[in-house]
């Protein structure tokens, strides 16, 4: 059976189907659903006190405390609304890389999306989808509608590799557009300067939104298992350099164990959830693992 | 070194082969992209000097290994493995000088009893299977002499039968013995041990014997030096000046005119002497020399000019005078005679001034000379 997307698998759907995935703060959204709004109102959960003024709808009066003080306080509640997340999609020439595994980074980032859209409309949230190499490419507004969603899945089929990367310079620019609240999730192998990068995330995280890194690489860029002498030339700038990899792979394996590790314990102190996954691993499993240890979180 | 088949060195050409390679594979490097150089450009230039020091090892040797192939099917021969590898054995030579100045005994122990502990050392010092031969300089000849042996407790039984004879040592003549004994033996590490008092007329005929042509012994083994280990086993070197030499000369032997009469003193000690010459004629001293000093080793030659007042037989003597207690006098063993022959008043008579000198083998070095004079003319 076929979903009729090429990046929305009916095997995957049918193995995700029981997860959602809940914001782990406040989210500013417009209709209620299953996460916390920053807005109180007047729903189920109770959240506090407010002293009455005039023009209060007495419906919401607290007889009992009236009783008690002799006084007029209007009870307040927790509003549940939908979540608005926005996912931030590498599309520049170095997620076009594939070695070790049949998907480039860029087509396992347009699965992630899909299924992950997927799930946010199916629970009654928007989704909004931003692409970017140096300039900002496709720019879709969250939006929950199944119009919306079967937009996304046409544009993401489009999608093609671009060229240089500005991450950071990117980021700081979408963290200024996006008002209200909301869940970023950032697709990317983050190769630019990792101070840079990270200077952007915490200026999402400035902005109150709650941000999540799915770093993707290929197997080959973290196992680097090449042996004869090779003449590699860099997707995004066509600079070249040969090298025998037997001499330089201890020398990048460390390089790029320091590279991941600065991204890992940077996002923990900035409490951003940073997941490392590579195009080998499949996007589903590795996405439901994420989900399962974010609930029990 | 030869070679059974040099044509294979022609082959050691191949050596160029892996340097040929190593250009060829640097073209042919598979292109491949990648997501990002960053990372590749800081390793591989952490890893530069490293790959390029590899390489360069990895590229000798594997020219080396062609190279050696290619000396290896030229069958290389090795005339001498024993030249190329040595045994590690070892051979010495003993000379134990056992003249008789050997029995002078000094500081209260005699010289030879210095040298045959000296023996014993060197001995104990050689490993099994080293060879040794112990040779003496004079008296009656051991047994197995001649002979490199590798028993050493027999070469020590040798050293304490040894004793002192009365003979002069020859230690030119005997150290070339001993260097055509050592030629004979394959042995790389030789050497010769000398056990002297270091008295100068054993080394006579040193330098005569550098000059001569090697022995037949020798001759397979041109340039070859074997090591000369000297032991003095004079512990207190003693004055020694010898009287060589003496000639009288005149002009005209008749009495009233001058006669010379040279010396020639020989220092045998192996320090500088300073002594002074005394002449003596008929009992009373005629002529002294000033002090005369004269380097080991070294002759020197001095002339008295005195004058005989008469005719007829005279009786001289000459004394050598020491320059302090340290240096005995060792006058009264040099004696001068004079005689004349016959007298004639107002006739001169004309013979020839004659000295003769004998020297006995043994230590005392005496001279007599016989002179005769004609009377003066006027009596």
């Amino acid at each position: 059976m076929s979903s009729g997307y090429r990046y929305l698998e009916p095997e995957a759907l049918a193995r995700m189907k029981n997860l959602s995935m809940v914001a782990r703060g406040v989210v500013e959204g417009a209709v209620s659903g299953m996460h916390a709004s920053p807005y109180k109102g007047f729903s189920v959960e109770f959240a506090e006190h407010r002293e009455y003024t005039a023009g209060d709808d007495p419906r919401h009066l607290d007889y009992k405390m009236l009783a008690r003080t002799d006084r007029l306080y209007i009870k307040q509640y927790e509003e549940e609304t939908n979540m608005r997340v926005q996912i931030l999609l590498d599309t520049s020439g170095s997620m076009g890389y594939r070695q070790a595994s049949k998907l480039t980074k860029l087509q396992y980032g347009c699965y992630l999306t899909a299924i992950l859209a997927y799930l946010m409309i199916r629970q009654q949230d928007s989704v909004g989808l931003t692409t970017f190499d140096t300039q900002i490419g496709l720019d879709m507004p969250a939006r929950g509608s199944p119009r919306h969603f079967n937009e996304m899945m046409q544009r993401l089929e489009s999608l093609q590799p671009g060229e240089e990367t500005d991450i950071g310079a990117i980021l700081h620019r979408l963290a200024n557009r996006f008002k209200r609240r909301c869940l970023i999730v950032v697709i990317s192998d983050l190769y630019d300067e990792p101070e840079e990068v990270m200077r952007a995330l915490h200026h999402f995280r400035h902005r109150k939104h709650e941000v999540i890194v799915f770093n993707v690489f290929d197997k080959a860029e973290i196992e680097f298992p090449f042996t004869d002498t090779i003449a590699f030339h860099d997707l995004e700038t066509n600079d070249r350099i040969q090298i025998d990899p037997a001499y330089v792979r201890e020398a990048y394996l460390e390089q790029m164990d320091g590279f991941i590790e600065g991204y890992r314990r940077a996002c923990a102190e900035s409490n951003i959830d940073y997941v490392m996954t590579d195009t080998s691993v499949p996007y589903d499993f590795m996405l439901s693992k994420y989900i399962a240890k974010r609930t029990l979180l | 070194m030869t070679f059974v088949s040099a044509a294979f060195l022609f082959a050691a050409l191949a050596g160029a082969i892996p340097v040929v390679l190593h250009m060829i594979n640097r073209q042919q490097a598979k292109n491949l992209p990648f997501s990002t150089l960053r990372f590749l450009r800081i390793s591989a230039e952490k890893t530069r000097r490293r790959k390029r020091i590899h390489d360069l090892l990895l590229m000798l040797l594997r020219v080396a290994v062609l190279i050696l192939l290619a000396f290896g099917l030229a069958e290389p021969t090795l005339t001498s493995l024993s030249h190329f590898w040595g045994n590690g054995s070892t051979a010495v030579a003993i000379l134990l000088d056992n003249s008789a100045s050997m029995g002078v005994i000094d500081e209260g122990r005699p010289r030879f009893e210095t040298a045959r502990d000296a023996a014993r050392q060197i001995l104990g010092e050689l490993g099994d299977g080293d060879q040794v031969v112990l040779m003496l300089t004079g008296g009656p000849k051991l047994d197995n002499q001649e002979r490199l042996q590798t028993a050493h407790d027999k070469v020590l039984q040798a050293i304490d039968q040894a004793a002192v004879s009365y003979e002069r040592a020859e230690l030119a003549e005997k150290l070339r013995d001993a260097e055509n004994l050592l030629a004979r033996t394959e042995t790389q590490n030789k050497q010769i041990y000398v056990l002297t008092d270091m008295q100068q007329l054993s080394w006579e005929g040193l330098k005569e014997r550098a000059q001569k042509p090697a022995d037949a012994e020798r001759a397979d083994h041109p340039g070859e030096q074997v090591p000369l280990i000297v032991v003095d086993c004079n512990r207190n070197p003693k004055p020694n000046v010898a009287v060589t030499g003496l000639e009288l000369k005149a002009v005209v032997p008749v009495a009233g005119l001058p006669i010379t009469a040279m010396v020639e003193l020989f220092n045998a000690a192996s320090a500088p002497q300073k002594r002074h010459a005394e002449l003596y004629v008929d009992g009373a001293k005629t002529a002294t020399s000033p002090e005369l000093e004269i380097p080991p080793g070294e002759r020197l030659a001095h002339g008295f000019q005195f004058v005989l007042e008469q005719g007829g037989m005279h009786r001289g003597e000459l004394r050598i005078v020491g320059d302090g207690p340290a240096a005995p006098r060792r006058s009264g063993e040099e004696e001068i005679w004079l005689r004349s022959a016959g007298s004639s008043r107002g006739r001169a008579l004309w013979c020839p001034l004659t000295a003769s000198a004998s020297r006995t083998p043994s230590t005392a070095r005496r001279w007599r000379w016989a002179a005769a004079t004609a009377p003066s003319p006027n009596g």
